[in-house]
C-alpha cells in the first residue's frame, strides 16, 4: 500500500492538475473568442442603430464604424449633437438612435462626450454624471470592451467611440448581458469537470487493481517470504508465476532458499551426529524449559524424553538429590555454567553441567548429564587401594623397625657380640629407609594418578619453614654447615596442606645440607605477586646442566648413575614428589640458579586472600 | 598404671605389650573395637589410658573413639591413636573425636611412644 502511495497517487494527482489545467485554459481561451466575438457583434449593432433606415443591409455592409468621413449626414447622430447635446434635436437623436439598438441582450446605453460626461442614456433615473475610467481610455481607439459580474449575471461593457472627420467626439458605453454567450460554456465546463473526476476515479480504481495485481501482491508475497527465511522457515517453496522481474526476484528468492536449507540441513545433520555420539547425556532446553532435543544417551540415562514434559521427567529423575529447577533459573540469571557435584541417583552417579545460550537474552540452556559411575568408583578403588596398600605394606615394616628398636633401646646388654649389635643397627637402618621408600612410592604413585590435596588450609609458612630449620640444625651442624634463616613474621599465610608443604621445606632443605659439604644453606621467603616464594641456596658444587634436566623426575639423584647411586641419601623421588605436591597445591617448583659455587631451589605457593 | 591397647595384628601388639611390660606397665588386651568396648564395660578397674589403632575389623578405631565419647564411664579416659595412616584427614579426624595424641608407628620408636604415655599419665 505505502509503494501505491509513494508513486501511483503523485502521477494521478500531477494527470488530474494537468486535465483540470487544460479545461480551464480552454474554458478562458474559448470565453475570450467568444466575448470578442460579441464585441464585434454590439459594435455593428451599434453601427446599424445610427443609421436611419434600417434594412438597408448593402449600405450598412458598406459603411466601416461611425468615422466614415463624408457618409456623417445620413447618421441618426452626428456632430451637432454632440456640439450642443442639450438641444431638443440632438436629445431627439440621442432617444433614437438608443432605440435602434432592438437587441434583447442590450441591457444599458451611456452616451458620452469626449471628456466622458454623460449627455444621454436609456437608463431611468440614472444618477450616473462620468463614464467610468475605463471608458475613457478607449475614446482614442478602435473600441474596448471589459466585463463585470452583477447579481449572478456577466456584462459586457462596450464602449464605441463616435469619431467625425476623423476627430473623436464622444463615446456610448453598451451593457449587454453575456448569459446567453457564457452559460452554455459553463454548463459544458461543469460537465466536462466532473466527466473527468469520473474517469480518473475510475482509472485510478482500474491503475490501482491492476497495480494490487501486478506489483503489489507479488511484491507483499515476497515480503512474507523473505520475512519467513529471515525468521528461519526455509521450508516453503518460494514461487511466482510471472517471467517479470518480480518473477526473478522470486526465482532469485527460491535459489537462495534452496541453499540455505541444504547448507542448514547439512550443519544440523553435523550438529545432530555429533551430539548423538556424544557419550554423555545432552539436552537442550528453550526458555520455557521445553526439551527442544535429548541425544541418545540422554534418553538412556532417563528413558525417553518427550518434548513437553521433558523437563518434569528431568526433575523427578534427580528429586532432591539435585534441584535442576534451581540450577536452572541460576543459569539463565547469570548466564553462566552450573556444574553440580556428584549426584547420586541410586545405582548410578551423575554429574550434571547446565551452559546457558546467549545470544541477547538466555534463549535456552544445554543440559550435560555425565555418568561417572564408574569414574568415582574408579578414584575410589585407587583411594582403597593406596590405603590398604599403606596399611599392609607399613605393618610389617613397622614390626621390623620396632623390634630393631627395642632390641637396641632394651635388650643392648643382652647381646655380647659387637657384630650383632652391628646386624641389629643395620636391619633398623634399613627398615627405616624402606618405610621411607614405601612412603615415596605411594605417594608418587597416588598424585601420578590424579589424587588431590584436600586439605588446604591458610598455613603459616614462615613457622612451618623455621620448625624445619630447628629439625635440621643438628645434621648441619654435625657437618660443619652454616643453616641461616632469618623468619619474617610479616609476611601473609599461604593456602597449603601444612604436612605436605613441611614435607617439601624439608626435603629443600635436607637435601642441600646432605650434598654440601662446606659453608653454609640458607633459606629464604618473600612475597612474589600472589604467592610467596622459599629458596634454598647452598654452597655446594653445583649442578651440571644436563644433570639439571634430570632433576625432578622420577627415581633422579643428580649426577648419579643407576650403579653409582647412594641410597643412603634418599630414593631419588624426593624433588619428584615435591614437585608433584606443589603442582597440586597450585605452586610452581624449580632449580632458579646453580653454578660452581651452589645452587638455589625456588617453590611458589599461592598467599591466602582475606 | 593400666593400659588398654587395641591392636588387630597379632606382632604389633605383642611388641607394644612387651614394650609396656619393659616400662612397668599393666596392660590389657583388645584385637579390635568392639572387644575393647565389650570388655571396658566389664572391667573392675578402669585402664589409665587406651592406645588403639585406626584400621581393624569389626568395629575400627574412629567408631570405637565414637563409642567411648559416647559413654559416661569412658569418655574421660585419655586415647592415643596408633596408626600407620599418613593422611592429615585421619589425624583431624582422630583429633576432633577426642584423641589426645596421634602416633604414626612406622615413623616413631617405641620409645617415643612411652614418652608420649608418661606425658599424658604425668599430666592427668
Amino acid at each position: 500500500m505505502k509503494l501505491i502511495q509513494k508513486t501511483i497517487i503523485p502521477i494521478i494527482l500531477l494527470i488530474a492538475v494537468i486535465l483540470v489545467g487544460i479545461a480551464y485554459f480552454s474554458r478562458a481561451a474559448l470565453e475570450h473568442a467568444l466575448i470578442q466575438q460579441e464585441f464585434e457583434r454590439i459594435k455593428i449593432i451599434s453601427e446599424r442603430a445610427n443609421l436611419p433606415e434600417v434594412g438597408d443591409e448593402a449600405a450598412h455592409d458598406e459603411l466601416g464604424p461611425h468615422e466614415e468621413g463624408g457618409a456623417e449626414a445620413g447618421r441618426i447622430i452626428n456632430r451637432e449633437h454632440f456640439e450642443s447635446p442639450k438641444a431638443p434635436t440632438s436629445r431627439l437623436a440621442f432617444q433614437r438612435y438608443m432605440v435602434e439598438f432592438k437587441d434583447p441582450t442590450v441591457k444599458q446605453i451611456y452616451i458620452a462626450d469626449n471628456e466622458g460626461k454623460i449627455i444621454a442614456t436609456n437608463v431611468q433615473n440614472s444618477t450616473l454624471t462620468k463614464l467610468t475610467p475605463v471608458g475613457l481610455a478607449v475614446l482614442n481607439g478602435q473600441g474596448l470592451y471589459s466585463i463585470s459580474t452583477e447579481s449572478g449575471g456577466d456584462f459586457l461593457h462596450s464602449y464605441i467611440p463616435f469619431i467625425f472627420d476623423g476627430r473623436l467626439v464622444g463615446a456610448a458605453e453598451i451593457k449587454s448581458d453575456l448569459s446567453h454567450v457564457l452559460r452554455p460554456i459553463h454548463d459544458e465546463m461543469n460537465q466536462i469537470i466532473l466527466r473527468l473526476i469520473f474517469t480518473g476515479l475510475v482509472a485510478l480504481a482500474v491503475i490501482y487493481t491492476i497495480e494490487k495485481l501486478i506489483i503489489i501482491k507479488p511484491i507483499e508475497y515476497l515480503q512474507l517470504q523473505a520475512q519467513a527465511i529471515g525468521r528461519g522457515n526455509l521450508n516453503k517453496k518460494v514461487a511466482l508465476n510471472s517471467s517479470d522481474e518480480l518473477g526473478v526476484l522470486a526465482q532469485f528468492f527460491e535459489n537462495m532458499r534452496q541453499r540455505l536449507k541444504i547448507s542448514r540441513e547439512a550443519e544440523e545433520a553435523k550438529l545432530e551426529a555429533s551430539i548423538q555420539s556424544l557419550k554423555f547425556g545432552f539436552i537442550i532446553l528453550d526458555e520455557n524449559k521445553n526439551v527442544l532435543m535429548a541425544n541418545n544417551a540422554a534418553n538412556a540415562i532417563l528413558g525417553k524424553i518427550k518434548n513437553s514434559t521433558g523437563f518434569k521427567a528431568l526433575t523427578s529423575y534427580f528429586r532432591d538429590k539435585f534441584n535442576l529447577t534451581a540450577a536452572y533459573q541460576r543459569c539463565v540469571a547469570t548466564k553462566e555454567a552450573v556444574v553440580s557435584g556428584e549426584i547420586d541417583a541410586g545405582d548410578k552417579t551423575f554429574k550434571v553441567s547446565l551452559f546457558p545460550i546467549v545470544t541477547e537474552k538466555v534463549i535456552g540452556v544445554v543440559v550435560i548429564i555425565d555418568d561417572i559411575t564408574e569414574a568415582v568408583l574408579l578414584v575410589r578403588k585407587k583411594e582403597e587401594f593406596f590405603t590398604v596398600a599403606a596399611h599392609e605394606l607399613r605393618t610389617p615394616l613397622t614390626s621390623i623397625r620396632g623390634n630393631m628398636s627395642m632390641i637396641k633401646d632394651y635388650y643392648k646388654e643382652k647381646m655380647n657380640d659387637p657384630q650383632v649389635i652391628d646386624m641389629v643397627s643395620h636391619a633398623y637402618d634399613s627398615s627405616i629407609r624402606l618405610i621411607k621408600i614405601v612412603n615415596d612410592f605411594l605417594d608418587a604413585s597416588k598424585f601420578e594418578n590424579g589424587a588431590s590435596i584436600t586439605n588446604i588450609e591458610k598455613v603459616d609458612m614462615v613457622k612451618i619453614a623455621m620448625d624445619v630449620v630447628t629439625e635440621i640444625t643438628a645434621v648441619a651442624k654435625a657437618k660443619g654447615l652454616r643453616l641461616i634463616y632469618n623468619p619474617n613474621p610479616k609476611l601473609p599465610p599461604v593456602l597449603a596442606d601444612p604436612t605436605r608443604l613441611k614435607q617439601v621445606i624439608y626435603n629443600f632443605v635436607g637435601n642441600a645440607v646432605n650434598y654440601t659439604q662446606q659453608g653454609a644453606v640458607e633459606v629464604q621467603i618473600n612475597p612474589e605477586g600472589d604467592y610467596l616464594k622459599l629458596t634454598v641456596k647452598d654452597s655446594g658444587i653445583g649442578i651440571s646442566p644436563q644433570n639439571q634436566r634430570l632433576l625432578f623426575q622420577k627415581f633422579q639423584q643428580a649426577g648419579k648413575t643407576v650403579l653409582s647411586r647412594d641410597g643412603s641419601v634418599g630414593t631419588g623421588m624426593g624433588l619428584y614428589i615435591s614437585k608433584l605436591l606443589i603442582n597440586a597445591m597450585k605452586g610452581n617448583i624449580g632449580l632458579l640458579e646453580s653454578s660452581n659455587k651452589g645452587s638455589i631451589f625456588f617453590f611458589t605457593i599461592p598467599i591466602a586472600k582475606v | 598404671m593400666k593400659v588398654l591397647l587395641v591392636e588387630d595384628d597379632g606382632y604389633m601388639a605383642q611388641l607394644y605389650q612387651n614394650l609396656l611390660g619393659l616400662e612397668k606397665f599393666e596392660v590389657d588386651m583388645a584385637g579390635n573395637g568392639q572387644q575393647a568396648l565389650d570388655s571396658l564395660r566389664t572391667m573392675q578397674q578402669l585402664p589409665d589410658l587406651i592406645l588403639l589403632d585406626i584400621m581393624m575389623p569389626q568395629m575400627d578405631g574412629f567408631q570405637l573413639l565414637e563409642e567411648l565419647k559416647r559413654d559416661e564411664k569412658l569418655k574421660n579416659i585419655p586415647t592415643i591413636v596408633l596408626t600407620n595412616m599418613y593422611a592429615e584427614e585421619a589425624r583431624a579426624r582422630a583429633k576432633s573425636l577426642g584423641a589426645k595424641e596421634f602416633f604414626i608407628k612406622s615413623e616413631q620408636d617405641p620409645k617415643d611412644l612411652v614418652e608420649k604415655i608418661k606425658t599424658i599419665l604425668m599430666g592427668v
